[in-house]
């Protein structure tokens, strides 16, 4: 037996394998701290950090501490942490290779909350790109903006606009012009003075010769001379009269674009003041101008998140799917059909205790797997929590369905009930900001779904004993006066909003019996303000177009001055006559 | 130290028989096609440790064998798909699959299955191969390299001194 036996060797093999599994034993929480670590960032785009991590055999399972995960978009808060996560593994599964979590709970659960440093990573320098706007940008425009509480003055107005009367004055004037030209030219064609006194001669001439010839034949031979003159004469009168009366309708027609373009100041103040004062027309949907910021923000930030997280998804279900380039040396794993299939990523519960807005909601997520069409069953998740003392309650179920990955479904209801809020800045402009310092969300119902790329969301919201506050900055502005008066009276409103479109193209619209109060609180302040504001326009742009107005009238004297050559030849014609 | 080292010189070239130098250079084989850590791998310590087969030659049979597999890794993935994909065994494939001791086999992968074949085949004809040619080695090489000025250098190097009267204790034991 000895000849081929080295017994030593099975002391030597024991010996390293026990040194084999005491190295992993110690190097293996800090190598899956650091994955969770390097995997997060990665996923997220900011730091994500796990203070500690703990892997144990008996049973198998990972314990992870002190998870910080950072807001890309607020690299000094962070957007999800966790005291506590807890997670057992299904053993036989794990041994196949399938990351198979047979329950996960996380405690002490909480969201956007301050970090001590940046959570921010080095990014690489993309090429220089125009800046992009931000999708929540991109809603609010489509929303309209209050306009400006210190609106510029008219002065500034004007200069920074194209004013219609200067371009008018300019079309008149070129037209006069042309007017002038053409009647000149005609002019230069028509009988004029030489003409006439030709005429003139000849018809002396003919009563000169009177005694000379002499006889019938010789008085017949005049008198049709007499007549052809007669006839050359009636011509040139009716040309000249044709002409003046052409001259008298272009200089109608160009009296009536004069007084137009007097008129074309108030035109401009009338317009300008649809732009830059405020009407009850501009601000024809207050509440989203109102509400409109904070919703976009939440629905941006939201959809962030979705964005960012579904390609992880997605990524996991390509790999499942064996399209993966294969690596030399590495090989490719290759799948049979199972009689239990499993997918390669599955938690199958994972309890969730958070702190929600003050309020402790815990609940549960079923099934989150990295190829929900293995399990055949959907991604689905029921959340409850109430505020202190039973303030307020919340509920959050839902559902992400990938099962047909060419149709995915995904849908989430919430409601909200007696949840009092307070400080929360819905509008912050350079001139105004607008606080709900405090509020009861009396009942909140909402509905999102997401079906492929398509958008489709309402939520309702009953909202009382609520208590505004207007700031109105450096400047104080008439506006901010009338609205912090106009919110000050309002103690209760309804608000309703929509989001439609695709991911990358949200949609939204907002409505409220908020919008309307305001809207007839400050309608007639606004219409004071907005005369005020047109008067104050319209001077200046009279003052501005003033000079242009009067070089297009005085482009008239030419026109006038053809006028009277016209009507003296024809006085000249009829007077031979 | 150098005692020490020249004392686990010579314990692993113990066996320095032309059968031992050969199996464990089949097994050095074996262990390189399969370049994933599986089960396999345990056992062919396991075997390399315990059976009397030469480890030196083990050695750098992995790491000529290694150099070998990543030259020839498309044949021995092309090899494993093959094997895997063989109509007649998917029966058998997928009793292993829902299996989790064979998974720890890593035996659904292809470079392992390939790797394993390929060696499978090889190893009886290159174990007669090897055994021929170290015979030769010795018979018609061996003393022309001693002669040389490499050699010359080793042997009077403090270590291979060290080693020397290390091998006149197993002499005297």
């Amino acid at each position: 037996m000895s000849r081929f036996i080295r017994w030593p060797g099975l002391a030597a093999f024991f010996v390293i394998v026990a040194l084999g599994a005491a190295v992993w034993l110690v190097m293996v929480d800090f190598a899956v701290r650091h994955m969770i670590e390097k995997t997060g960032t990665k996923a997220v785009g900011a730091r994500v950090e796990v203070a500690d991590a703990d892997l144990s055999l008996f049973p198998l399972g990972l314990e992870i501490s002190g998870l910080q995960v950072t807001n890309p978009n607020s690299p000094m808060r962070n957007a999800v942490v966790a005291e506590k996560i807890r997670m057992n593994f299904h053993t036989g599964e794990i041994i196949k290779g399938n990351k198979v979590v047979e329950d996960l709970s996380a405690t002490g659960v909480g969201f956007d909350k301050p970090r001590k440093t940046s959570g921010a990573i080095a990014k690489k320098e993309k090429p220089s790109e125009e800046p992009e706007t931000s999708v929540a940008e991109k809603m609010r425009e489509k929303l309209g903006r209050l306009p400006s509480a210190t609106a510029d003055s008219a002065r500034q107005i004007i200069e920074n606009e194209q004013l219609e009367t200067l371009k008018q004055a300019e079309t008149l004037q070129q037209e006069i012009a042309d007017a002038r030209d053409r009647f000149s030219q005609r002019l230069e064609n028509l009988p004029d003075k030489e003409t006439f006194a030709d005429y003139k001669k000849r018809i002396n001439d003919l009563k000169g010769g009177s005694g000379e010839s002499g006889g019938l034949l010789g008085t017949l031979g005049r008198a049709g001379e007499a007549g052809e003159i007669r006839k050359d004469i009636q011509a040139d009168l009716r040309a000249l009269r044709e002409t003046r009366q052409d001259l008298a309708a272009t200089r109608e027609k160009l009296q009536t674009g004069l007084a137009d373009l007097r008129a074309a100041p108030g035109r401009d103040a009338a317009r300008l003041t649809d732009k830059y004062a405020l009407s009850p027309k501009g601000i024809g949907n207050m509440s989203a101008l109102i509400f409109g910021p904070k919703y976009a923000g939440w629905v941006e930030n939201g959809l962030s998140w979705y964005l960012r997280l579904s390609p992880h998804v997605s990524a996991m279900m390509e790999k499942s799917r064996e399209t993966e380039k294969r690596q030399r040396g590495v090989g490719i794993d290759v799948r049979f059909a199972s009689s239990r299939p499993v997918p390669e990523y599955w938690i199958k519960t994972a309890r969730v205790s958070a702190d929600m807005g003050g309020m402790d909601v815990s609940g549960q997520i079923r099934d989150i797997a990295s190829d929900p069409r293995v399990l055949g069953r959907p991604l689905v998740f029921d959340f409850a929590g109430a505020g202190a003392d039973n303030a307020g309650s919340v509920k959050i179920n839902g559902r992400l369905d990938r099962t047909d990955p060419e149709n995915p479904a995904d849908r989430a209801d919430f409601q909200i009930r007696e949840h009092a809020l307070s400080r929360l800045q819905l509008l912050d402009q350079d001139s105004m900001s607008v606080v709900l310092s405090k509020a009861r969300l009396d009942a909140v119902d909402g509905s999102i779904r997401i079906a492929g790329a398509e958008l489709d969301a309402e939520i309702a919201a009953d909202v009382s004993d609520a208590s505004f506050d207007v700031d109105p900055g450096e400047k104080e502005h008439f506006l901010v006066r009338a609205l912090a008066s106009a919110l000050g009276d309002i103690r209760s409103f309804d608000a309703s909003a929509t989001l439609g479109g695709t991911l990358t193209q949200p949609e939204i619209s907002i409505d409220s019996g908020l919008g309307d109060v305001l809207k007839a609180s400050l309608a007639r302040d606004l219409e004071k303000h907005r005369t005020q504001m047109q008067q104050k326009l319209k001077q200046a742009i009279s003052e501005k177009t003033g000079g242009a107005i009067d070089e297009t009238e005085s482009g008239f004297s030419a026109l006038d001055a053809i006028e009277q050559e016209l009507k003296n030849r024809l006085n000249l014609g009829t007077s031979i006559l | 130290m150098i005692t020490l080292l020249a004392k686990l010189l010579k314990v692993l070239n113990a066996e320095a028989d032309p059968g031992q130098i050969s199996a464990a250079l089949c097994l050095a084989m074996f262990f390189a096609f399969m370049p994933l850590m599986t089960l396999q791998h345990l056992v062919l310590v396991f075997l390399v440790l315990v059976l009397r087969v030469n480890i030196t030659g083990f050695i750098l049979g992995w790491m000529v064998f290694s150099a070998v597999a990543f030259i020839i890794d498309p044949l021995l993935h092309g090899v494993g798909m093959a094997v895997l994909s063989a109509g007649a065994l998917e029966g058998f494939w997928s009793t292993l699959y829902d299996s989790g001791f064979w998974r720890l086999t890593g035996f659904n992968n292809t470079i392992v299955m390939g790797g394993f074949v390929t060696a499978l085949v090889l190893a009886v004809p290159l174990y007669f191969l090897f055994n021929f040619l170290i015979r030769r080695y010795r018979q018609h090489f061996l003393a022309w390299i001693q002669k040389t000025r490499l050699a010359q250098m080793v042997k009077g190097s403090r270590i291979y001194a060290a080693y020397q009267t290390v091998s006149g204790w197993r002499s005297s034991v």
